[in-house]
């Protein structure tokens, strides 16, 4: 029986079915993606190919075994479980916005189903891309709530499957960092696509409404201003950098991915509010084609000459958009040679 | 046996570092005795020093365990996604005491 129903089929049984049945095809599913994963393993090349979204949603019940139980999957209605429904939601809006906007069929461009894991271990303070699928904690609630409450953190993580599929960034010092950069990027621009903001409008916060009322601060990072996004007496001061004068030279955190990811983060908030408009059109649009251009040792002067030639691919050399690439990165500190 | 541990949290989606120092002769006996039970069944000592992710992951915890012994000294690096799940009750105990601190 095991992968004999396609799984279109079985979802169908999941969404109508009696519950007997319902119960079988849920198990089968879960099964074929179990052996498919471990196939996954040996044979890198074992996808599940659609030409639509879809989407599944599980729950880790607090344990660390992934990917947990199914509790929802494409089409399916709302399971009243906040953290399963905005991780359905919110890959959703990110689906979309590559779809529509980037002609782009989910995270490896085949169709690839888009796997979450919700209420992964007790108490985690996290979210994470395992290389196959997200996994998001409820956070501890002194310092964290859930981490799908915010879209932009599910697009984020989301946008590493993205790089992990074009520009193969290596996590480790500044390639770690523009993989980082990326995601929040295109976690923002999510975000901004889900509420039809403008560069304006948007407040350029990654993971807004994660920290508990008793912290002091309005998110984890800020493109717009790094290093203001929290101060706290618990947790400390938000580290990010905003200029290559600042640039961190840490061995913890891979080098500091997420933290000179600030560099390039407001760079591209530079460029987007000059540009202006809608930042996943014409900004967006220079960093998702350059994502093609990078290799996996590419640094932040790399990134800058990349993002440069894909305004000049898209807009035409010396464009105003070429323009506003170039001020940007100047505004960091980092001056394209060419 | 006095043994020493330095436990570093670094990484993870925030990018927030938290540690802890431990030295099992200032802990209560069972948390001690605790300690010393986790260490074993994790066979710590013969661990290789690194245990790597899935290419491609991000935004992992990467833990960094120091454990000083009259056996000697060992280190080993780790994710949320490399660990069996002995090694994952000693990484949580840690954990613990680096946020309680």
């Amino acid at each position: 029986m095991l992968g004999i129903v396609p799984p279109h089929l079985l979802r169908e049984i999941i969404n109508r079915g009696d519950p007997g049945l319902k119960k079988w095809a849920i198990n089968t599913i879960t099964l074929s993606e179990q052996v498919r994963m471990t196939r996954q393993t040996f044979v890198e090349t074992v996808i599940s190919v659609s030409e639509e979204k879809e989407r599944r949603i599980y729950d880790a019940k607090n344990k660390s075994t992934l990917p947990g139980v199914l509790v929802r999957v494409e089409g399916g209605a709302p399971v009243n479980d906040p953290a399963a429904d905005e991780a359905y939601d919110g890959a959703g809006w990110t689906y979309d916005l590559y779809k529509n906007v980037y002609e782009r069929n989910s995270v490896d461009d085949k169709g690839l189903t888009l796997d979450s894991t919700v209420h992964f271990s007790e108490k985690y303070d996290n979210a994470f891309w395992n290389g196959a699928q997200m996994v998001y904690g409820d956070g501890d609630g002194k310092i964290f709530n859930r981490f799908t409450k915010a879209i932009d953190v599910i697009g984020h993580e989301l946008t590493h499957g993205v790089t992990q599929y074009t520009a193969k960034l290596e996590y480790q010092d500044q390639s770690g960092a523009l993989n980082e950069h990326i995601s929040d990027v295109f976690g923002s621009i999510v975000k901004q696509y889900s509420l039809k903001q403008n560069a304006t409008q948007a407040d350029w916060l990654i993971g807004q409404g994660l920290f508990t009322s008793k912290i002091h601060g309005v998110a984890l990072r800020s493109m717009k201003a790094p290093g203001t996004a929290y101060d706290d007496p618990l947790i400390g001061k938000d580290p990010q950098p905003a200029t290559m004068r600042d640039y961190n030279n840490t061995t913890e955190d891979n080098g500091g991915v997420h933290i000179n990811s600030g560099i390039p983060n407001r760079a591209f908030y530079l460029i987007a509010a000059d540009i202006g408009g809608y930042s996943w059109e014409k900004s967006g649009m220079i960093w998702y084609k350059t994502l093609d251009l990078l290799d996996k040792n590419s640094d932040f002067e790399d990134m800058a000459s990349c993002t440069l030639e894909a305004a000049g691919n898209l807009f035409g050399n010396n464009s105003a958009e070429q323009e506003s690439v170039r001020k940007g990165w100047n505004g960091v500190g980092i001056t394209i040679k060419k | 046996m006095c043994v020493k541990i330095y436990f570093e949290r670094t990484g993870g989606f925030a990018g927030m570092r938290t540690s802890a120092s431990l030295d099992t002769d200032n802990l209560p006996p069972n948390e001690s005795e605790q300690l010393h039970d986790m260490c074993n069944n994790v066979d710590f000592f013969n661990l290789p020093s690194k245990l790597a992710p899935m290419i491609g992951a991000a935004d992992l915890f990467r833990y960094k365990i120091t454990i000083e012994s009259k056996n000697g000294k060992h280190t080993v690096e780790t994710t949320d996604t490399s660990m069996t799940p002995e090694l994952e009750n000693l990484v949580s105990f840690l954990s613990d005491k680096a946020l309680k601190k």
